[in-house]
C-alpha cells in the first residue's frame, strides 16, 4: 500500500513535469526567444537540481551557457548557423514533413543552442547500411542512433567518439546525468570507455508471457480470475497450468495449432543472460554468478527442449514450424493459431491485443529480468568525425532534456501532425491518420528520452514514470550489466559457432528431434565449432572486466 | 520427307516449349492469385489457386502508403529507357573496337574489361568514389551511373559476336571503299548486329528495371527520385523489419495488424514484373526495328 | 615507317569509340579497386581505408579455422559445375528450339520462359515453399496424397535438394541464357544451312553439324566466364530457397551463405572484404589456367 502511494504521488510529479514541460512547447511564443532568460533559467534549474556537488556543476553550466554564446557570435559574423545532423530510422523512409519539422527545429535551436539541426530519418531497410557507409566515407552524421547497426560494430569500426574527451561530457551533459542512472550509463561503457548514452526505456523484460486468444479460452471455459496476479496485472500461471490449457484448447480446436512457436525460448522465456550479445557461453545464473556457461547442456534448455517436443508429440506445433516464417502475432491473428509466446512489458497486452487482432489473454509464467546487454544494445552515439564535438554533444544533451525538440522529432508540430487533448494526452490532429500524417515516425523506443514529452491518448500519463519503476524493481539483474566484449578476434568461432547452431539448434527448440539425441547432436557440432575456446574467450574478458570495475 | 521432317521437329519444338511456358507460367499465376488473396487465409491454409477468400488489400496498401507508385513507375521508365540507351551505345563501342583483331593493346584492353568481372574494390570504396568525388548522391545519375551503365560480361558478349558473325571480308571490302570507321560501324556493322544488340538492349533494359540497389544507397533525402522496385523492396523489406521488431512499436495494432504483410509481397512482385511482362513483346519488336532503321539512316 | 603511321592514324577513331567504355570502367571498376587492401587491414573509421592498420592474412582465417570449410568449398564448385553444364544446355536447346520455330508464337514463349528471371529469389523461395510445405504444400496435397503417398518433409530431407535447386536455377535462368545462344544462331549465315539441306542433311544433322560448331566461341566464352565465377554462389538460391534449414545444411552451405551467418552480426568490413578477395582470386587463377589451356587448343576462342 505504501509503495503505491509512493508511486501515486511520483507519478504525480511527472505528469507535472511533463504538462510543464509541453506547456512551453505549446507556447512557443517570441517572448521565449529571449535567449538571455532561456540561459539563465536553464542555468538556474541545473544548479537547483544538483545542489549536491554544485560547484562543478555551475562552471560545467557557464562553460556550456560560453559555447553557445560563442557559436550566436560565429553564426552572426558568418550569416549562417553551423549544423548537427541526427540520424535514426523509422518505418516508411523520409516522412513527407521532414524539412518543415526541421526548420522549425532549428528556428528553435538557432536560439537556444546556437546553431541549426537537421533529422535525418532512413528507413529500417536501408539504414544499417547507409549509416556504414555515411560513417565510413565521412559524410556529414553528427549525432545517430546504433540501433540495426549496432553499437559493438560501431566501436569496432571506430565510428563513434569518446563522449568523455576532454572532460566534455561532465561539461556539456549534465541534463544526461540528472535524467539516466549511472549505473545505466556506466552500462554503455565499453572497455571503461563511454561512446553512447542509452535511449530512456523499459531495460529490464518480464520473461515468458503466453498470450492465449480470449474467445478461445472461453470456448474452454477456463475461468482466469483463479489464477494469482502477477506484478504487471496478468495472471499469473505455471507451465503446467499452460500445459493444461494447451491439451483443452487443442481437444476443443483439433483443427487448429496450439502454439505458433518461435526460437525465443531463451531470449524471451529464460532468464539466461546472452552476455556480450550471443548465446555461445552465457551466464545461467546472472543475479549471482561471473561463470561462463554453456547453454545448450543446461537444464534450462534441457527443460525448453523437453517441453516443445511434447507440444510438437500432442500435435500442438505446425510441421512447417521449421520453415513458415511468418510472425507469431500474424499467424494468431490470421485464426490458424491461438497461443504464441513473448516477454511481456507494462502495457503489454493492448499492444498484443492489438497485434493479434483480437483480445488476448497474458500469462506471465516468468520472472522480471534485466540482461547485461539490455541497456547497452543501441545507445545514441557521436560521429567520431564531428566537426564541432561541443555542439553535437550539446545537442545530445539537448534530446534528453529539452521537452520542445523532444517533442518535435517524435510526434511533430502540435495542430500539423497532433492535437492535446483535454487530459494532457495527444492524438493525431484533425483529418490526419497513421497514413497520411506528413510526420510520425512511430519509434518511441529509439528516441533519446520519450518521456520529457507528451504521452500518447491510451497510455497512461506516468508511462515514463511505470517504466522506470519497472526497471528499478527488476528482480534478476544480472550483475554483468555493462558488460561487453570485442569479439572479432574470435571470429572464426563465432562463424563456424553460428552455422553449428543454426544447423542443429532450430529442430531442438521447435521439438521436431528427441532432446536426449537432438541437444547431444548439437553439443557435439558446437565443440567441434570451438564452443570452448570462444566461451574460455569470453570468460577472460569478463574476468578483467569485473576486476576493473570491483565486481565479484 | 523433308516437310514431314520439318512439321515433326514444330510439332516437337511446340511441345517442349509449351511444357516450358507452363512451368513458367504456373508459378506466377500463382503468385498473382496469392496477391489477390485475404492475408490471413494465406497464413491459415498456404498459397491457393482457389483461395477461400478474395481480396484487393494487398493493392490497396501498396497504392495508399507512401510514395505514390504511379510517379515511381515513371521514374522506372525512364530510368530504363535512358539507361537502355546509353548502356548500349557505349557497349557496342567499346565492343566493336575489341573485336578488331589487329588493334593495338587489344588483349590488355581485354583483359582489363575481363578483370572488373571478377574483382571490385567493395562497397565502401566505390560509394566513396561516387558520393564524394563525383558527388552523385541524391541525384538521377546515382539511378543511372553506378554499377549498371556497362558491365564487363556484356562487352565480351558483343565482342565475341562481331567476331564471330561479321564477315571480315565485309569490313574490308567497306575499308577499301573508303568507308570511315564510323561509317562502316553504323551501316555495315549495326544492322548485321540486331540480334546481339537486342539481346544486350534486353539485359540492361532488365537491369535498369530490377534493380533497387542504387536507389537503396545513394538516396537518403530525394524520395521522390525512387524507382518502383526501389519503393517496393523498401516497403518489403520495412514490413519484414517492423514484424520482428512489433513488440518495439509504439501502436503497432494500427501499425502492424493493418499491413497484408504476406499478400503484400506476392502483390508487390506482381506490380514489379507486369509492366515488363506485358510490355516485352512490344518493345522487342520495335526495338529491333529502330535499330535497323537507325544503322540504315546513319 | 609512313605505312606504320598511316596504320596508327587508323586505329585513332577505334580508340574513340572505345573511350567512353574505358572511362566508365575507370571510374566504376578500378577507382574503387585499391579498396581490396581492406582485406588485409583492421578497418576503422578514424583512420580511414588506406590508414587503418595492417593486419596481415588474419581476416581470412575464419574462412577455413574449421571443417566447415571443405564441405562449403564442395558444395560451391559441384554446384557450380552442375550448374555450367545443365545451364548450358538447357539454353542451347531452347534457343535451338526457338530459333527454327516458324510461328510468331515464339515471340510469346520467349517472353513466358523469362518470367521467373524477373521474380526475386526471396519470392521464389515462397513459391517453392507453396509447393513443398509438409502441411499445406502442392506436392504433398495435391499429387502425393491423390496417389496414396505418405507426404514428405521436404525441408528435412537432404536427398532431394541438390535437385531442387538444380531445378529452380535451370527454371530461373533458362529464358535469360537461352537470349545469349538465339542471338548467335540468328548471327549465322542462313545460306550455310541452305546449302546443307541442297545436300540433303536433316534438321538433326544441321543442328549437330552446323549449328552447334558454330556455337563454339560462344560457349566456350561463356564457360570460361562462369569459370571465374566458381567460388561464388547465388545467396538467395541457397539460403531463401532452402528457408536456411539446418537440416539441409550439408547440401545448401556454401561460402557465401556461411560468410553470410557469421557476418550478419559481426557487421565486419574486412572480414567480408577478405570473403570476396578470395572467392575472386580463387576464380581468376582457374580462369586464367583455363584460358592458357583453350589458347594452346584454337587461340581464336580465347578470352584474351
Amino acid at each position: 500500500m505504501k509503495k503505491k502511494i509512493a508511486s501515486l504521488l511520483l507519478s504525480a510529479t511527472t505528469a507535472a513535469m511533463i504538462f510543464s514541460g509541453c506547456g512551453s512547447a505549446a507556447t512557443q511564443t517570441p517572448a521565449q526567444s529571449d535567449t538571455q532568460t532561456t540561459k539563465q533559467e536553464a542555468t538556474e534549474q541545473s544548479n537547483a537540481e544538483q545542489k549536491d556537488d554544485g560547484g562543478s556543476s555551475e562552471a560545467a553550466s557557464d562553460k556550456a551557457a560560453q559555447a553557445i554564446a560563442d557559436r550566436k557570435a560565429k553564426a552572426e559574423k558568418d550569416g549562417k548557423y553551423e549544423k548537427v545532423v541526427i540520424a535514426f530510422f523509422d518505418w516508411t523512409g523520409r516522412p513527407a514533413g521532414l524539412d518543415r519539422i526541421n526548420e522549425a527545429l532549428s528556428a528553435y535551436t538557432e536560439e537556444t543552442l546556437g546553431l541549426d539541426v537537421e533529422l535525418m530519418i532512413i528507413d529500417s531497410a536501408a539504414y544499417g547500411e547507409d549509416m556504414k557507409l555515411m560513417l565510413s566515407s565521412g559524410e556529414q552524421v553528427d549525432l545517430f542512433s546504433t540501433c540495426i547497426l549496432g553499437y559493438n560494430p560501431s566501436i569496432n569500426n571506430g565510428y563513434v567518439l569518446d563522449l568523455e574527451e576532454d572532460g566534455m561530457f561532465d561539461d556539456y551533459c549534465s541534463g544526461i546525468k540528472e535524467k539516466i542512472r549511472a549505473d545505466y550509463l556506466d552500462a554503455c561503457r565499453v572497455g571503461g570507455v563511454l561512446y553512447g548514452t542509452p535511449p530512456i526505456k523499459d531495460y529490464a523484460i518480464e520473461t515468458a508471457a503466453v498470450c492465449v486468444g480470449q474467445e478461445y479460452l472461453d470456448a474452454i471455459g477456463y475461468d482466469v480470475t483463479a489464477l494469482p496476479t502477477g506484478e504487471l496485472g496478468y495472471p499469473k500461471a505455471t507451465w503446467d497450468d499452460i500445459n493444461d490449457i494447451f491439451t483443452q484448447l487443442h481437444a476443443q480446436f483439433p483443427d487448429k495449432y496450439v502454439m505458433a512457436i518461435q526460437d525465443n525460448e531463451l531470449t524471451q522465456g529464460s532468464s539466461v543472460d546472452n552476455i556480450a550479445g550471443d548465446y555461445f557461453g552465457t551466464l545461467l545464473d546472472p543475479q549471482n554468478s561471473l561463470k561462463i556457461e554453456d547453454v545448450y547442456a543446461s537444464d534450462t534448455f534441457k527443460e525448453w527442449a523437453q517441453r516443445a517436443y511434447d507440444w510438437n508429440q500432442a500435435g500442438f506445433i505446425s510441421q512447417d514450424a521449421l520453415t513458415d516464417t511468418t510472425g507469431a502475432s500474424a499467424k494468431v491473428k490470421s485464426g490458424a493459431y491461438m497461443a504464441m509466446m513473448a516477454c511481456s512489458k507494462p502495457g503489454y497486452k493492448t499492444q498484443i491485443s492489438g497485434e493479434c487482432g483480437r483480445d488476448m489473454v497474458v500469462f506471465d509464467v516468468g520472472e522480471s529480468f534485466m540482461s547485461s546487454s539490455s541497456v547497452s544494445s543501441f545507445p545514441w552515439c557521436v560521429n567520431q568525425n564531428t566537426e564541432d564535438p561541443v555542439a553535437t554533444i550539446q545537442v545530445l544533451n539537448a534530446l534528453y532534456t529539452d521537452s520542445t525538440i523532444e517533442t518535435l522529432m517524435c510526434w511533430g508540430q502540435e495542430g500539423k501532425e497532433f492535437k492535446v487533448n483535454s487530459d494532457g494526452t495527444i492524438s493525431y490532429a484533425d483529418g490526419v491518420d497513421a497514413n497520411n500524417s506528413e510526420y510520425y515516425p512511430n519509434v518511441l523506443w529509439l528516441m533519446p528520452n520519450p518521456y520529457v514529452t507528451y504521452v500518447w491518448e491510451g497510455d497512461p500519463l506516468d508511462l515514463g514514470q511505470q517504466i522506470a519503476d519497472f526497471n528499478d524493481n527488476c528482480t534478476c539483474k544480472s550483475k554483468a550489466l555493462g558488460f561487453t566484449w570485442d569479439n572479432t578476434d574470435y571470429a572464426s568461432e563465432y562463424t563456424a559457432l553460428k552455422n553449428a547452431y543454426d544447423e542443429f539448434g532450430p529442430k531442438v527448440v521447435y521439438g521436431f528431434v528427441d532432446p536426449e539425441t537432438g541437444i547431444a547432436e548439437l553439443e557435439q557440432a558446437l565443440k567441434a565449432a570451438g564452443l570452448d575456446d570462444y566461451m574460455a574467450g569470453k570468460q577472460a574478458a569478463l574476468d578483467a572486466w569485473a576486476a576493473e570495475n570491483g565486481i565479484n | 520427307m523433308r516437310t514431314r521432317e520439318e512439321r515433326n521437329f514444330q510439332i516437337f519444338a511446340h511441345v517442349v516449349m509449351i511444357i516450358l511456358s507452363l512451368l513458367a507460367v504456373v508459378p506466377f499465376v500463382l503468385l498473382v492469385i496469392s496477391s489477390f488473396t485475404d492475408n490471413d487465409v494465406l497464413i491459415a491454409n498456404g498459397y491457393s489457386f482457389t483461395p477461400a477468400k478474395w481480396s484487393t488489400y494487398a493493392y490497396e496498401y501498396i497504392f495508399k502508403t507512401g510514395n505514390s507508385v504511379v510517379h515511381a513507375y515513371g521514374i522506372s521508365i525512364v530510368l530504363t529507357l535512358v539507361g537502355t540507351a546509353l548502356a548500349l551505345s557505349i557497349t557496342t563501342l567499346l565492343a566493336y573496337a575489341l573485336s578488331k583483331p589487329d588493334l593495338p593493346f587489344r588483349s590488355v584492353l581485354l583483359f582489363l574489361v575481363f578483370f572488373t568481372l571478377l574483382f571490385n574494390g567493395g562497397l565502401v570504396p566505390t560509394y566513396i568514389v561516387y558520393s564524394n568525388m563525383l558527388n552523385i548522391k541524391n541525384s538521377f545519375w546515382a539511378l543511372l551511373v553506378p554499377g549498371l551503365l556497362m558491365n564487363g560480361f556484356n562487352v565480351m558478349l558483343m565482342k565475341s559476336y562481331f567476331c564471330s558473325s561479321i564477315p571480315t571480308e565485309i569490313l574490308d571490302a567497306a575499308y577499301i571503299d573508303g568507308a570511315s570507321e564510323y561509317k562502316t560501324f553504323s551501316s555495315v556493322v549495326l544492322p548485321l548486329s540486331k540480334p546481339i544488340v537486342a539481346t544486350i538492349g534486353l539485359f540492361a533494359g532488365i537491369a535498369y528495371w530490377n534493380d533497387w540497389m542504387n536507389g537503396y544507397i545513394y538516396l537518403t533525402k530525394r524520395t521522390d527520385l525512387y524507382s518502383v522496385q526501389n519503393l517496393l523492396n523498401r516497403m518489403m523489406q520495412n514490413i519484414q523489419y517492423l514484424s520482428q521488431n512489433s513488440a518495439r512499436v509504439q501502436d503497432a495494432g494500427v501499425g502492424l495488424a493493418s499491413i497484408p504483410s504476406v499478400s503484400v509481397r506476392m502483390a508487390m512482385a506482381t506490380v514489379g514484373v507486369l509492366p515488363i511482362l506485358v510490355s516485352y513483346p512490344f518493345i522487342q519488336g520495335n526495338f529491333v526495328k529502330g535499330i535497323t532503321l537507325g544503322g540504315v539512316k546513319g | 615507317m609512313k605505312n606504320k603511321r598511316k596504320n596508327f592514324k587508323r586505329y585513332i577513331p577505334l580508340y574513340v569509340m572505345a573511350f567512353p567504355g574505358l572511362l566508365y570502367l575507370f571510374i566504376n571498376n578500378y577507382l574503387p579497386l585499391p579498396g581490396l587492401i581492406l582485406a588485409f587491414k583492421k578497418f576503422n573509421a578514424k583512420k580511414g581505408i588506406y590508414g587503418s592498420p595492417f593486419v596481415g592474412f588474419k581476416n581470412f582465417k575464419y574462412l577455413f579455422a574449421t571443417k566447415d570449410a571443405f564441405v562449403i568449398t564442395r558444395n560451391t564448385i559441384l554446384y557450380n559445375l552442375v550448374f555450367i553444364i545443365v545451364n548450358t544446355i538447357m539454353a542451347i536447346f531452347v534457343a535451338i528450339l526457338l530459333a527454327e520455330m516458324t510461328s510468331r508464337i515464339k515471340k510469346a514463349y520467349q517472353s513466358f520462359i523469362l518470367l521467373p528471371y524477373m521474380i526475386s529469389m526471396v519470392i521464389v523461395s515462397y513459391l517453392v515453399f507453396g509447393f513443398l510445405s509438409t502441411e499445406n504444400g502442392f506436392i504433398n496435397n495435391s499429387i502425393l496424397k491423390p496417389l496414396g503417398m505418405d507426404p514428405v518433409s521436404w525441408y528435412m530431407e537432404k536427398k532431394y535438394w541438390p535437385f531442387i535447386l538444380v531445378f529452380v536455377s535451370a527454371w530461373k535462368g533458362v529464358g535469360y541464357n537461352c537470349v545469349i545462344y538465339l542471338a548467335s544462331i540468328l548471327g549465322i549465315d542462313r545460306s550455310i544451312y541452305e546449302s546443307a539441306s541442297i545436300d540433303g542433311a536433316s534438321k538433326w544433322q544441321q543442328i549437330f553439324k552446323i549449328t552447334i560448331p558454330l556455337l563454339k566461341p560462344t560457349i566456350v566464352m561463356l564457360t570460361l566466364l562462369a569459370i571465374g565465377r566458381i567460388f561464388y554462389s547465388d545467396f538467395g538460391l541457397f539460403y531463401q530457397v532452402p528457408q536456411n534449414q539446418g537440416a539441409l545444411f550439408s547440401v545448401t552451405n556454401t561460402i557465401d551463405t556461411y560468410v553470410y551467418r557469421g557476418l550478419l552480426e559481426l557487421g565486419d568490413m574486412s572480414m567480408s572484404s577478405a570473403a570476396g578477395l578470395y572467392q575472386s582470386l580463387v576464380g581468376f587463377i582457374l580462369v586464367l589456367g583455363s584460358n592458357l589451356i583453350v589458347k594452346k587448343i584454337d587461340p581464336d576462342y580465347a578470352l584474351f
